[in-house]
């Protein structure tokens, strides 16, 4: 029974540190195969299999929305992946509004007996589209939960080490954020004589601009939807290159929104184009939290009197 | 095929000898080289990044034959060019998705497709070459079921039927993602991004603080993935992690015993068995031996995504 002895030699510290480091050391594995992911989808996987595809998805935006996407394919698309988690939400409202005037039916019917000699109204309500029952649901509760989505591109910074170092994802425009576009204009803080700027899908990098001379650059080629991109700027001054944003800073992240939620959303401005309320609780559904709040901060100012609204822009604001 | 000695309990040393290491790496490059050039073709990929893929195909290969110096369990390679050949063809799925990732995702739901739909027949040819053609009987009885998997089906029997012959499913896949409007060729002409995936990611985390908060990812692991990472897991030397970190004071004895979920009293009677051998672990979880180096790789690179995000 010998447990180990303390090192208490600085330099054999350190060395047996550097072993710990490399022994311990993560080593990039291929993502999980196709037949791996199948297996998963049919449910066929022994339980280290599920256990290893599952704890990579984790860490794998790319390999959780393929599996998210054949989960749909082959009809089981209640695993969709929490980026769409407010559809799901959305269809709970639903059933659940459309359960209620199921139930209230059928209890007026019941009741009918009992309403002889008064006047009945056969007329039907119009029947409320999603969207409305979605800004009931917002209005009812006076909140918009934020979308889990945020969470995962609001990542802490790490502890300040050096109080000298300032760059700041804060200083990047879209950081942080759900965006439609798939050609998204990047922004960011004027700080040296050129720049280039790389976008990242995990480890790889998938856009670059080449050098440029404005602090601001149109992503090409168009991005996928559906995937969290990180960004980074290379500032180069002379004698000098720096990468914003540089630790401790939080990377600066964003998600496209994905075709599904895309198309609906477009849909949504065909039908209630001039909806603020609508369109503000589905952005913010979405985790757009700008256009959220632009929306429902318009539709409170045309309507004043419609004060649950305007703290709901508040609510969203403090995300 | 090549008659090399791939026994996986060649030590480290006898891998490096000239020349069984150089005719290994040239077999590796020719067998590479042609699932790369098939499997990439239309790709509009430069020259250099084919070269990369096949330059990493190799560097796999006899990472894998060194790895015998702490694995003695490693099952052994029996058909070498198809373990090659393989790995060039995961290479390639890695830089698909890399930069087609709608190329990717259309060739899950076709694979998809092919492998729960009776009208069709996959099958590998002669030359290793995945294909796939109208099943020869109509009565297919397994049939997809969302509808759309039913387009997807549809599209796929036209394109079969329009060739008039088995196809490759890569071809398969690229003809429906140019139907759908999917970019599937970009120029490459980058020194792509795969040699930065490959990087090691630990490079510059010799450090305690690095090391502190690579041991905080650890316990974030799933317990199976850690126990098959830290048992196992020595340095150079033979000297097991977890008396290192015991010894180097970043973690408690308490606190490893913690993370391995055990008491104190079994901690003090394992220091002396560690590093466990994998089929000894396997024996602790109710786990097969492979199913334990499987879980470590799992958890190595679940590390890597982290701790490179982290950085």
């Amino acid at each position: 029974m010998s447990k180990p002895e303390i090192i208490d030699d600085p330099s054999k510290r350190d060395e047996a540190i550097a072993a710990l480091a490399r022994a311990l050391a993560g080593e990039l594995d291929e993502h999980p195969s196709y037949a791996m992911l199948e297996q998963v989808v049919d449910r066929t996987a022994d339980d280290v299999t599920d256990e290893i595809v599952r704890s990579h998805l984790e860490v794998c935006p790319q390999c959780a929305e393929e599996l998210r996407d054949l989960m749909e394919l082959a009809g089981h698309a209640h695993t969709r992946a929490a980026t769409a988690g407010w559809l799901a939400i959305a269809a709970a409202i639903i059933i659940a509004v459309l359960a209620g005037g199921w139930w209230m039916t059928r209890a007026g019917r019941a009741a009918a007996p009992h309403s002889i000699g008064k006047a009945v109204t056969t007329t039907l309500a119009p029947t409320p589209d999603e969207f409305s029952l979605l800004v009931e649901s917002a209005l009812r509760t006076g909140r918009i939960e934020k979308p889990g989505i945020l969470r995962e591109l609001r990542l802490p910074a790490d502890v300040l080490r050096d109080p000298g170092a300032t760059s700041s994802s804060s200083a990047m425009t879209p950081s942080g954020v759900v965006i439609e576009s798939v050609t998204p204009m990047l922004l960011w803080k004027a700080a040296g004589e050129r720049y280039v700027v790389s976008i990242f899908d995990g480890r790889r990098r998938v856009a670059h601009s080449g050098v440029l001379s404005a602090n601001q650059w149109t992503v090409s080629p168009p991005l996928a939807r559906g995937r969290t991109y990180g960004w980074q700027v290379e500032v180069r001054r002379s004698g000098s290159v720096d990468i914003m944003p540089a630790p401790p800073a939080a990377p600066a992240l964003f998600h496209v929104l994905d075709e599904g939620s895309a198309s609906l959303l477009a849909g949504a401005r065909r039908r209630h184009r001039d909806d603020h309320l609508i369109l503000g609780v589905l952005y913010a559904r979405m985790g757009m939290q700008d256009a959220a709040v632009d929306e429902l901060r318009t539709y409170a100012a045309q309507h004043p009197q419609a004060r649950n609204v305007a703290a709901l822009a508040d609510s969203v604001a403090r995300w | 095929m090549i008659p090399v000695p791939l026994d996986m309990a060649n030590s480290r040393e006898r891998c490096d000898e000239l020349p069984t290491a150089d005719v290994l790496a040239e077999r590796a490059l020719l067998v590479a080289e042609d699932v790369v050039r098939r499997r990439c073709r239309g790709w509009n990929v430069a020259p250099h990044v084919r070269d990369d893929l096949c330059a990493e195909v190799v560097v796999r290969l006899l990472g894998r034959l060194r790895q015998s110096d702490g694995e003695a369990q490693l099952a052994p390679i029996h058909r070498i060019d198809s373990y090659i050949a393989t790995v060039a063809s995961r290479l390639v799925d890695d830089l698909a998705r890399a930069v087609f990732p709608e190329w990717t995702r259309i060739k899950h739901r076709v694979l998809y497709l092919l492998n729960h739909d009776d009208r069709f027949r996959v099958f590998v040819d002669d030359a290793g070459r995945t294909r796939c053609e109208p099943a020869s009987t109509m009565a297919a009885r397994r049939r997809v079921r969302t509808r759309a998997t039913q387009a997807l089906a549809d599209s796929v029997l036209e394109l079969l039927g329009e060739a008039g012959r088995a196809l490759e499913v890569d071809d398969v896949v690229s003809a429906i993602a140019r139907r759908s409007g999917a970019v599937v060729t970009v120029n490459l002409s980058e020194p792509m991004e795969l040699a930065r995936t490959f990087d090691d990611p630990f490079a510059a985390m010799q450090s305690a603080e690095a090391v502190r908060r690579l041991w905080s990812e650890i316990e974030e692991l799933p317990q199976r993935q850690r126990l098959a990472l830290l048992l196992n897991a020595r340095d150079e030397g033979g000297e097991s992690v977890l008396r290192l970190l015991a010894a180097t004071k970043l973690a408690s004895a308490g606190r490893l015993a913690a993370a391995l979920g055990i008491g104190e009293d079994e901690m003090n009677a394992l220091w002396d068995e560690l590093p466990l051998a994998d089929d000894v672990i396997a024996a602790r979880l109710g786990l097969t031996r492979q199913q334990v180096i499987n879980l470590r790789k799992a958890a190595r690179d679940r590390l890597a995504r982290r701790t490179s995000r982290r950085r």
